[in-house]
């Protein structure tokens, strides 16, 4: 809390994280299948800025600037849209168990994509599918609590059980168009879609969810402290003085504009929503003022470093889901054992 | 209890009757079959994996586990096919014969595919094919097939170089021999034709060739895999060196991987062989300034592969990948193959397809090719 | 008049009332003790206080005020509530627990500051807790809890406490730290309002007992005149008397107790 952010130790540790989240930033510039020697890498990216002579070839300016920066954006923007909105749904349910699919935002996006995939949308509108169902999935999520919830805990509750219908929908929806979908080369796309993964972002992608993310992390930013009351109970918020209400939706509207905005350019990339929200509060503590800046920046570094992994081991891609599940789920089974703070 | 209630009486009744009704209907089916079966005796026959079989001594109806069989049995004896196993696009059928055009999907035993398989007992057939690259878990499917439908399977090899031994085969099998004969001799001839003139490419001239598959191009299959094995046959180096995927195949690679394998010649998959968007990886490619510094877009030696009436390359992997090999011999290394493409095409979809291709429907299958 | 109550009836929707026609008053130092059996209305009533449960009729005022046009930052400024001590989801230091308190006070999109800070301290220093302000509030006792909440409950700066149960599944010693805390409080100008199972605490905390029996207040009043035989035998339907006894050395000289008789 203030008292913490104003504790040395604690701000050090946020700068210590952003430094090493900087490192990894630049030297995934210089990891790839293609070489380019570090030098020019530096030289193409402070060409940018500065005006230097041309010592790289066509084709290594577009492997860095093409290339390699959607991606790397990509990963920043996609793990820490996905850590920040599992924190404000942890805080949200009060629940540390929750993570940014609990409402069907995944399952929406997942049915989105594979129907413009099997209609054979070009690629801009297959993401735009994904996104405006993922938005649809939780949106109907959020209405079923609103009509059937009646208010108060209960809403919360039917909340949830409303995510888990939609999202097994959803999940039947997609076996459908998978069951529809031409079995030679539609349906692996689609499996590759659902695997997740970043090897064809390209610039227009990360600018498509550049907004929406950006947007709801400073939307989820300005109401950190209603959402760290919040995550003591609804009904104490109140009595507290809190809006229960407009947070809880604004909190809902932002996680889901950023998770749908991550997943329709990335496929479903799921464990960095639960995993990192736990490692952050393990360093920083709850309270979701702190909670949320480092979520993001641990978020976006686990990614980054989980696809440079991804892209750079063998010579065809690893999907980014399963990376992250094969080292998600043993690393939370460490992380079980390592808290001591416990989740009473 | 029954005198209490008369309704379940009747009820019970009515089950009874129904009961009983089904299975005279059954027998009745039974003697028929048994009937049928006198105009020739069953005959057990050994099939390519060894497996010995059991079939009726006339095969007239036959259904296929695969498209891979599904359209060899097309091109051989498209009388006996009893339904087919994937959709046909609308645009595609005009290359089918007309008794054929409108035979039911009733899926089959590939990929993400169940099979209708009431409604193929309903069609009876006399055998099952199991066509295509074979290993372990194809000839326990047809195992289970077998046990499941009481219908015999039979297990038949269809790599690039046993084609024509898989016509012979079916030839037998199905008593067509004639027909059989005559395609496989086509078979063999391109397979000796084009594994011949192959030794002649030198090594240095080779071309390092990229199957550009899935939405964008950003998919592939390896070398040695079946879906590239006509790329294998002709000579030409697949980029990709990579440990290779069974089963549908396809992996992911990345922009940047494609810039350092910086192929050749670039070969795009059509999106759905079986009807799709027509074009659109080739068009991505050709278009996206990322593809451009590659040598085969900046030398435009990026082709779409034809896949009328099925793909001649991969999805399925054919009996088309005999024309496949020849066009995409000419197209490598026109100088040591000297095919006249287009007399070849003709030729090989009136003996194949018993179809007439016009001039124009020449230059409309090989457009972007 | 700090607290005041007016004919006030509550229902869930489609439900029958649970409150019906409830009035009285709390003033300044005042110390109201609600008493009655399980499901009565009691946690009802102090949620309709807290502006939890939207009332149906009649009207409740703060300071001549009505509440119902009220914000909940509004309200939360002029009550305050201390729930029963549960566990909550997240590791949640005390300080961040008692800091919690300042959020009427804290603007939209900003957090906490070094005045609040200072008021959270305060508020510890009160309740005698301040050496545990970096415990862990899932680590610490019942009566530690019921300590931190009632700190937050300060630190919100609100003139009328509300307080569900204050003493339960306490230990002799927590409850009567508890008491003293709560006629501390009194004495500083606070309007308290609690519920209890314990007649006792009555006697002990209050200057004011109501008895509420199926969403009804059936009577109110002094403890003295409240706390009768007749009314806790009838409200509990056991038999209860009520003993004094004179304490050696004590200014009041008599205490009054409640004694069940299990006969």
């Amino acid at each position: 809390m203030l008292r913490q952010v104003h504790n040395t130790g604690m701000s050090q540790k946020i700068l210590l994280l952003f430094l090493a989240l900087m490192l990894i930033f630049f030297s995934s510039f210089l990891l790839g299948r293609y070489q380019v020697m570090p030098d020019k890498v530096i030289a193409i990216l402070a060409s940018k800025i500065l005006d230097l002579p041309k010592t790289w070839t066509d084709t290594m300016e577009t492997v860095v600037l093409q290339v390699r920066f959607p991606r790397i954006i990509a990963a920043l923007l996609v793990g820490g849209a996905l850590s920040s909105s599992g924190a404000a749904y942890q805080s949200l349910f009060k629940n540390p168990l929750v993570s940014p699919a609990i409402l069907g935002v995944s399952a929406g996006a997942g049915f989105g994509a594979s129907l413009g995939m099997i209609l054979h949308y070009p690629w801009w509108a297959v993401q735009v599918l994904a996104f405006l169902f993922a938005l649809l999935a939780v949106a109907t999520s959020f209405l079923i609590s609103r009509i059937f919830g009646g208010g108060g805990n209960g809403s919360m509750t039917v909340l949830v059980l409303g995510g888990m219908v939609i999202s097994a929908l959803f999940q039947a929806l997609i076996s459908c168009v998978k069951y529809l979908a031409d079995p030679l080369d539609t349906l692996p796309a689609i499996t590759f879609w659902l695997m997740g993964g970043l090897s064809k972002i390209t610039n227009v992608d990360v600018l498509f969810a550049l907004f929406p993310i950006i947007l709801s992390c400073v939307g989820l930013y300005l109401i950190r402290w209603q959402v760290n009351v919040l995550s003591i109970g609804d009904e104490e918020a109140v009595t507290l003085g809190i809006n229960v209400n407009l947070i809880r939706f604004v909190v809902v509207i932002c996680a889901t504009l950023m998770t749908a905005a991550a997943v329709s350019i990335s496929g479903i990339i799921g464990w960095v929503g639960l995993i990192i929200p736990h490692m952050a509060r393990m360093l920083v503590g709850p309270n979701f003022a702190l909670l949320l800046p480092v979520s993001l920046i641990m978020g976006s570094g686990y990614l980054l470093m989980v696809d440079n992994i991804a892209r750079n081991i063998t010579a065809v891609e690893i999907p980014l889901g399963i990376l992250t599940a094969l080292i998600g789920a043993p690393f939370f089974i460490f992380l079980l054992s390592k808290v001591k703070k416990g989740w009473t | 209890m029954f005198k209490k209630n008369p309704t379940l009486k009747l009820v019970s009744l009515f089950l009874i009757l129904a009961l009983t009704v089904t299975a005279f209907a059954g027998c009745g089916k039974q003697q028929l079959n048994s009937e049928q079966a006198k105009a020739a005796e069953p005959r057990v026959i050994v099939d390519h994996v060894g497996r010995n079989v059991t079939v009726p001594g006339e095969i007239n109806k036959v259904f296929s586990v695969s498209p891979v069989g599904m359209i060899l049995m097309y091109t051989l004896a498209p009388e006996k096919l009893v339904a087919w196993n994937f959709t046909i696009a609308p645009e595609y059928k005009k290359f089918i014969l007309p008794q054929c055009r409108d035979l039911p999907d009733l899926g089959g035993w590939y990929a993400n595919k169940t099979c209708n398989t009431e409604e193929l007992l309903k069609m009876n057939p006399d055998i099952i094919i199991s066509i295509g690259a074979i290993d372990q878990t194809s000839i326990s499917l047809a195992d289970r097939i077998q046990e499941q439908m009481g219908i015999p399977v039979v297990v038949v090899n269809s790599e690039l170089n046993k084609l024509d031994q898989a016509y012979e085969f079916m030839g037998d099998l199905l008593g067509v021999k004639d027909r059989a004969g005559e395609l496989a001799a086509y078979c063999r001839e391109t397979v000796d034709d084009v594994a011949g003139k192959a030794k002649l490419i030198p090594e240095e001239k080779r071309l390092r060739v990229y199957y550009a598959e899935g939405n964008q191009g950003l998919e592939t299959d390896p070398m040695a895999s079946q879906h590239t094995e006509v790329l294998d046959f002709v000579g030409g180096i697949n980029v990709a060196d990579v440990p290779m995927k069974g089963g549908m195949g396809m992996a992911s690679v990345s922009m940047e991987q494609v810039l350092a394998w910086n192929p050749d010649v670039i070969i795009t998959a059509t999106m759905g062989p079986m009807g799709g968007k027509e074009g659109m990886v080739y068009n991505n490619i050709t278009t996206d300034p990322k593809w451009s510094t590659i040598k085969a877009v900046s030398n435009q030696r990026i082709y779409d592969i034809p896949d009328k009436p099925f793909n001649w390359f991969d999805r399925p992997p054919s009996v088309n990948r005999i024309i496949g090999v020849k066009w995409l011999a000419n197209l490598l290394y026109p100088d040591i193959y000297r095919y006249d493409l287009k007399a070849e095409v003709k030729d090989y979809f009136s003996k194949f397809y018993h179809y007439n291709l016009s001039d124009q429907e020449i230059e409309d299958l090989l457009v972007r090719s | 008049m700090e607290l005041c109550v007016e004919d006030l009836s509550f229902a869930y929707p489609k439900r029958p009332s649970l409150i019906n026609g409830v009035s009285f008053s709390v003033d300044k130092g005042d110390v109201l003790c609600l008493l009655g059996p399980n499901g009565t209305g009691k946690t009802t009533l102090m949620r309709c206080l807290l502006g939890i449960n939207k009332i149906k009729r009649g009207r409740i005022k703060i300071g001549g005020f009505d509440i119902s046009n009220m914000s909940a930052r509004e309200l939360a400024r002029l009550v305050a509530y201390v729930p029963q001590a549960t566990t909550i989801a997240f590791p949640y230091q005390v300080m961040d627990m008692v800091i919690m308190g300042r959020s009427p006070h804290i603007g939209f999109m900003s957090t906490p500051s070094e005045v609040d800070l200072e008021i959270a301290r305060s508020a510890l220093d009160e309740t005698g807790i301040s050496h545990l302000q970096d415990s862990l509030f899932s680590e610490i006792s019942g009566g530690e809890r019921q300590l931190v909440l009632i700190s937050r409950a300060l630190a919100q700066q609100s003139n009328i406490l509300i307080m569900d149960e204050p003493t339960a599944s306490l230990d002799y010693g927590n409850q009567t730290r508890i008491l003293k805390i709560i006629r501390g409080l009194a004495s500083q100008g606070y309007s308290i309002v609690m519920t209890t199972h314990f007649p006792n605490h009555a006697f002990l905390a209050c200057n004011k007992v109501a008895i509420m029996n199926g969403g009804k207040i059936v009577a109110i009043g002094s403890p003295d005149d409240i706390v009768t035989d007749g009314n806790l035998s009838d409200l509990y339907t056991t038999k209860i008397k009520v003993v004094s006894t004179k304490v050696r050395g004590m200014l009041s000289g008599e205490i009054k107790v409640c004694v069940p008789l299990m006969t």
